[in-house]
């Protein structure tokens, strides 16, 4: 499927805040993660034609970073860290619960799309180790039970938005530091929620 | 022991909507970049921040002053900031970035003046979704408001400031790496010389990355002065700098100290002692890239200079904790399966090496590992980081590589037991 002329139009105004238009690939592959959950053929062609570069020089680029998926994604994108401060604080057992939940292995996705788990590296979440993030949304302080209550929470809520506040009151503890400030945005897909690339969404009440 | 407040005052003065412009504005906000343009005198801009002898805070430590005075004449510049904050242990741009986005885009306009550039990036790394929300927001209020954009408060000076995201790489934190990242293409880093984007960076024209916590002192600093801002911490390491202290402490956080503590007064202050009240096995001071200090170095000076000569690097100011029970072999197992992620995969020392490290250390960890494991690693490592020496030789582009020896050295220098104890004590029969 070709894109939409919407999404076109989003594109090219994106193309038009860089002084060369190759430097809105990164953006543009957000764009074809929200619209597929992953990159696909048909948005690489797409893409390549916008940027005026070659469909191999799309894919070289969207393969070299972690957050653009070659295989669709579930509509929740658990990524639990592993990286130092997470580990000696037992990251271990959390990651071994949400992988007994999911029943997911590394960068697995469940057959009805709703999850899909990945070990990842650092996300700046060391204060308030053991961290997840939800389709990028940071949750801190996590124990195996709690992951555990939010996966089940998740599968049957299913909230359209997930919104980082909302998660931390509920299942998260300690944290890096104070929040503070009440926020009602978050991301939708496993795309993380930002205004330019148009993935920004408000939770309604 | 206390902290000294410049850059996280105004979010602790106004917790619940410090990010806000009208609540920034109220509180002295854009008072410097105003001032900048009455005076209209850019050289006097980069003499102040000479002056205040603030070095850079996103790792290497190179004095910001210095940088500025590099950028080559062109007609187009740019500032790239670097918020692709991802050093595990690190999280002090991210409270930066979500809690007081004005103060950065502030020392943004100020630096852009005072350089003559007229477009300036920020590039944020992917998964810090909601920080680059925070300061999209504020960069369009600051828009609105006539902070950005044409003719910044009547005067001739214009501004455009894009948000960028990156997306999941830690390489990109290497500023070469970052430039091409932004550029749409991997994000490799690049060949040296030339050895300064200040020449040749962003589409190969004069460009400054800074960090975006120097970039978020820059306010203070032509508020107070240079001078005012060199008298705080230490000589060679003048200013405050943001601590992430986290790991095995009772109070993990930022903490905002002037240089020159101990890392003993730092982590039983702010960190309210260790879990448990066990005691400290080891300890990394900058970073995972920097190699570990032992539980009896806790009365080394946390400045650039005193921790590079006990052989290590205050790098991007994060302090891991690490106690009596843990098992350090695992702990180094984690940092360097950090740095095999990572690596781009340009170089083959970095690229085969760290994969190599990964997998022997992996198999010590268990329970497999051979008798001649422990000359294994340290020939990958020679071969990474000739030498094995601080501050690293390196047989590859960017200092990556070397860093996933750190924690190998720091493990073999100061607790050899704790690997060779998980060795086979003969070889079996089998064999």
């Amino acid at each position: 499927m070709s894109w939409e002329k919407e999404l076109v139009e989003k594109a090219n105004e994106i193309i038009e805040l860089y002084p060369e238009k190759r430097s809105a690939l990164g953006p543009l592959l957000y764009l074809a993660q929200e619209k597929d959950g992953h990159i696909s053929n048909d948005s690489i062609v797409e893409i390549s034609n916008l940027i005026g570069i070659t469909e191999v020089q799309v894919k070289s680029v969207a393969s070299f970073y972690s957050m653009y998926k070659e295989e669709q994604t579930g509509k929740y994108l658990l990524s639990v860290c592993k990286s130092i401060s997470c580990e000696i604080n037992d990251s271990r057992s959390v990651i071994n619960s949400v992988k007994d939940f999911t029943g997911l292995e590394n960068y697995e996705t469940d057959t009805d799309k709703v999850f899909t788990f990945e070990e990842v590296e650092c996300i700046g979440a060391c204060g308030g180790a053991p961290a997840v993030q939800v389709n990028y949304e940071t949750v801190e302080g996590l124990t195996p039970e709690k992951s555990i209550q939010m996966c089940e929470w998740l599968k049957e809520e299913r909230p359209n938005v997930i919104v980082a506040e909302e998660l931390q009151d509920k299942f998260g503890g300690i944290k890096s530091f104070d929040w503070a400030i009440k926020d009602n945005t978050g991301s939708s897909y496993s795309v993380p929620g930002f205004q330019n690339i148009g993935t920004a969404k408000e939770k309604s009440k | 022991m206390k902290e000294t407040l410049l850059l996280t005052k105004h979010m602790r003065e106004f917790p619940e909507n410090s990010h806000k412009l009208d609540v920034f504005e109220k509180n002295n906000g854009y008072s410097a970049l105003k001032k900048v343009l009455k005076d209209n005198d850019p050289e006097s801009v980069i003499n102040e921040i000479k002056d205040s002898n603030i070095r850079g805070r996103g790792g290497a430590g190179f004095p910001t002053g210095v940088k500025w005075g590099f950028l080559a004449e062109d007609e187009d510049r740019y500032l790239v900031i670097n918020g692709d904050e991802s050093e595990p242990g690190t999280f002090k741009d991210r409270i930066l970035l979500e809690r007081d986005p004005h103060q950065l885009i502030e020392g943004v306009a100020i630096t852009c003046f005072a350089s003559n550039i007229k477009k300036a990036f920020i590039y944020i790394r992917g998964e810090y979704a909601k920080p680059a929300r925070r300061v999209q927001d504020a960069v369009e209020q600051a828009y609105e408001k006539g902070y950005l954009g044409k003719n910044i408060l009547g005067t001739n000076f214009s501004l455009d400031v894009v948000v960028h995201l990156g997306a999941g790489a830690y390489i990109c934190g290497e500023e070469t790496a970052l430039l091409n990242s932004l550029e749409g293409r991997r994000g490799e880093p690049r060949l040296k010389p030339p050895y300064f984007p200040a020449v040749m960076g962003l589409y190969n024209k004069p460009t400054l990355v800074n960090n975006v916590e120097t970039i978020s002192s820059v306010p203070w600093i032509i508020n107070n002065s240079g001078k005012e801002y060199s008298k705080l911490g230490v000589e060679g390491s003048t200013g405050t700098r943001i601590f992430s202290l986290s790991g095995h402490v009772n109070n993990p956080g930022n903490f905002e100290i002037e240089m020159g503590k101990t890392f003993e007064e730092f982590i039983y202050t702010f960190g309210n002692g260790i879990k448990n009240n066990k005691s400290v096995k080891a300890y990394i001071p900058g970073g995972a890239s920097a190699p570990w200090f032992t539980g009896d170095q806790l009365d080394i000076k946390m400045t650039i200079d005193d921790v590079a000569n006990a052989g290590s690097m205050l790098g991007s100011g994060a302090v891991v904790v690490m106690d009596e029970n843990t098992n350090l072999v695992y702990a180094a197992k984690s940092i360097v399966s950090f740095f095999a992620h990572e690596s781009c995969g340009q170089c083959t020392p970095c690229r085969e090496g760290t994969t190599w490290l990964e997998m022997i250390l992996d198999r010590i960890a268990s329970g497999r590992g051979r008798l001649s494991d422990i000359s294994l690693l340290i020939d990958i490592c020679d071969n990474i980081s000739p030498g094995l020496a601080w501050p690293p030789k390196m047989t590859t582009i960017c200092p990556l590589g070397p860093s996933a020896v750190s924690p190998i050295t720091s493990l073999l220098n100061n607790f050899s037991d704790e690997i060779t104890n998980m060795l086979p004590t003969k070889i079996p029969i089998t064999q």
